[in-house]
């Protein structure tokens, strides 16, 4: 199970990117800030992704080699 | 086996039932909002996913590779180009050929048919006349009449001849009196589903009339009026000349408004672009979202003015005022004098009475000439601001530049005071208004004119 989150991050980048960029839309369409400017929140959202799936492969790699690792 | 998404299916769906909606009822979904609000497709798009993606991971169903797949992602770049150009077409519209959009949807078969109109009729104990035109553009002039005249030109776009004719007979130009109103209407909604008529009419009518014109694409330009005028429209180019009544314009959409010579009150009310007004004896009020430039001159009467992030009021403007998204420049206006906003460069010359400024970015500069009547209290969040006083000025001055230098033209009555990266400048040249003036990021110059 342990093992799965990682994966589930994976999959949910997608969809959480994906509602980013609806907002950012959204925010440019219904206020002053455009989406050329709030763009970056865009970058820094998939950064903050990348980071979460990198620390939970982390977390999964010491959980197995303390089990001794798997065949 | 690995679960199938349901967002093939959902959006198939939801696609449908906007056409449907569209086709049905065409007021609740115009081309406006869907200008407005596609982005929520995207929103729930990932939320669906989000939740399908929850669902497969509480059944312990095997995850897709990856959440929102590539194909899709190119389905999410289509959107969002659709989207964008569907949101620039609606913004800029009316600067495009006509013939792309309309209210009635994408317009690019058939050819144009043109009708003449023509219609008069004496008027006598009448008070209001109401033009009722859908599409198209209205000019009315006053005069020293006692018969309203229309001439014009209908424009009927269809693929045949008779089809085209079949639409003009039902949609003749009618001049009707109501009691005390005369009703001119040119009866495009009584037009096949999928003609379009157009109207371009021209009319002169006694000045002394009210004037109420409607309509949902097409200008208005409106000359030589005693009364009162009231436009209403979705989309239109309105320019008053010469009315000694008052002014109300609703528009929710607008290229320009061009108000000149009015006796009595102004008021615009909704969306639009540039607003030009000029020689306005009565009030001003601008409630609304204005992107475009503001240009007035000689407003007798105080303005107040609320358009997405700005404020602005002032009692009067001998001078002229010019503000676009970026400026505000103003010269020779009568205060109490209030502008809020959050981004813009300001400079105003020659001002009288109180002045409060609140930008969140911007510099300022202010030339009063004469000390005014009133207190001064100028912020701006990141900005540098010169202020630049009569040699001889009485006044009380208090200057702070928290992240910035101070620089001063007043020799030692004004104290000045470094705190780290904060400059404050205290102290008066005798009893005057208070001048409050402070920015969190910039400079600060008082200097002598």
């Amino acid at each position: 199970m342990n093992n799965n989150w990682q994966g589930l991050i994976r999959v949910l980048r997608g969809p959480i990117l994906l509602i980013t960029l609806g907002v950012l839309f959204l925010v440019g369409q219904t206020t002053m800030h455009s989406i050329w400017r709030t763009w970056p929140v865009f970058l820094i959202m998939y950064g903050v992704l990348k980071l979460l799936e990198r620390i939970t492969a982390r977390e999964t790699n010491e959980f197995s080699s303390q089990q001794g690792g798997s065949i | 086996m690995k679960p199938r998404s349901l967002i093939g299916p959902l959006l198939l769906i939801l696609i449908g039932a906007l056409f449907l909606l569209h086709n049905l009822r065409p007021d609740l979904l115009s081309f406006a909002v869907l200008a407005m609000y596609w982005p929520y497709i995207l929103i729930a798009w990932g939320v669906i996913r989000l939740i399908e993606i929850g669902f497969w991971w509480i059944l312990k169903k095997p995850l897709p590779r990856a959440g929102v797949s590539g194909g899709e992602w190119a389905l999410v770049v289509l959107i969002c180009l659709i989207g964008l150009g569907t949101s620039a077409a609606h913004r800029y519209g009316p600067r495009l050929p006509p013939l792309i959009m309309n209210g009635r949807g994408i317009e690019f078969f058939g050819e144009p048919f043109d009708y003449p109109l023509s219609a008069s009729k004496p008027v006598s104990n009448v008070k209001r006349l109401v033009i009722e035109n859908l599409h198209g553009n209205a000019r009315v002039v006053g005069g020293d009449v006692t018969t309203i005249q229309v001439t014009g030109r209908k424009t009927i776009r269809a693929f045949q001849q008779s089809d085209a004719d079949d639409a003009d007979r039902k949609t003749p130009l009618e001049v009707i009196i109501q009691g005390e109103d005369v009703i001119v209407k040119t009866n495009q909604d009584k037009a096949p589903e999928d003609r379009r008529v157009s109207a371009d009419i021209e009319l002169t009518v006694p000045r002394n009339l009210n004037i109420r014109a409607t309509g949902r694409r097409g200008d208005f330009d409106i000359l030589g009026i005693n009364g009162d005028v009231e436009v209403e429209s979705g989309n239109a180019g309105v320019r008053l000349q010469d009315i000694a009544g008052k002014v109300r314009v609703d528009l929710h959409r607008s290229d320009v408004v061009r108000a000149v010579n009015v006796k009595k009150d102004v008021e615009i009310l909704g969306k639009g672009g540039d607003i030009e007004l000029e020689n306005i004896e009565g009030k001003v009020i601008l409630n609304g979202y204005f992107s475009g430039d503001m240009q007035c001159r000689d407003l007798k009467g105080s303005l107040e003015l609320q358009s997405g992030g700005t404020e602005l009021r002032f009692a009067k403007l001998p001078g002229q005022l010019h503000m676009d998204l970026g400026d505000f420049t103003a010269t020779n206006i009568v205060g109490p004098v209030r502008l809020a906003a959050r981004s813009r460069d300001i400079r105003i010359e020659d001002f009288t009475d109180s002045l409060e400024l609140r930008i969140e970015r911007g510099d300022i500069e202010l030339f009063p000439k004469q000390m005014p009547n009133g207190s001064i209290d100028v912020t701006t969040g990141s900005g540098n601001i010169e202020l630049a006083l009569p040699a001889q000025a009485k006044f009380d001055l208090s200057a702070t530049a928290l992240r910035g230098e101070v620089t001063n033209d007043f020799g030692p009555v004004l104290k000045l005071v470094d705190e780290g990266r904060k400059s404050l400048l205290r102290g008066g040249t005798g009893k005057g208004p208070k001048i409050t003036i402070a920015t969190d990021r910039g400079s600060i110059t008082v200097r002598k004119d």
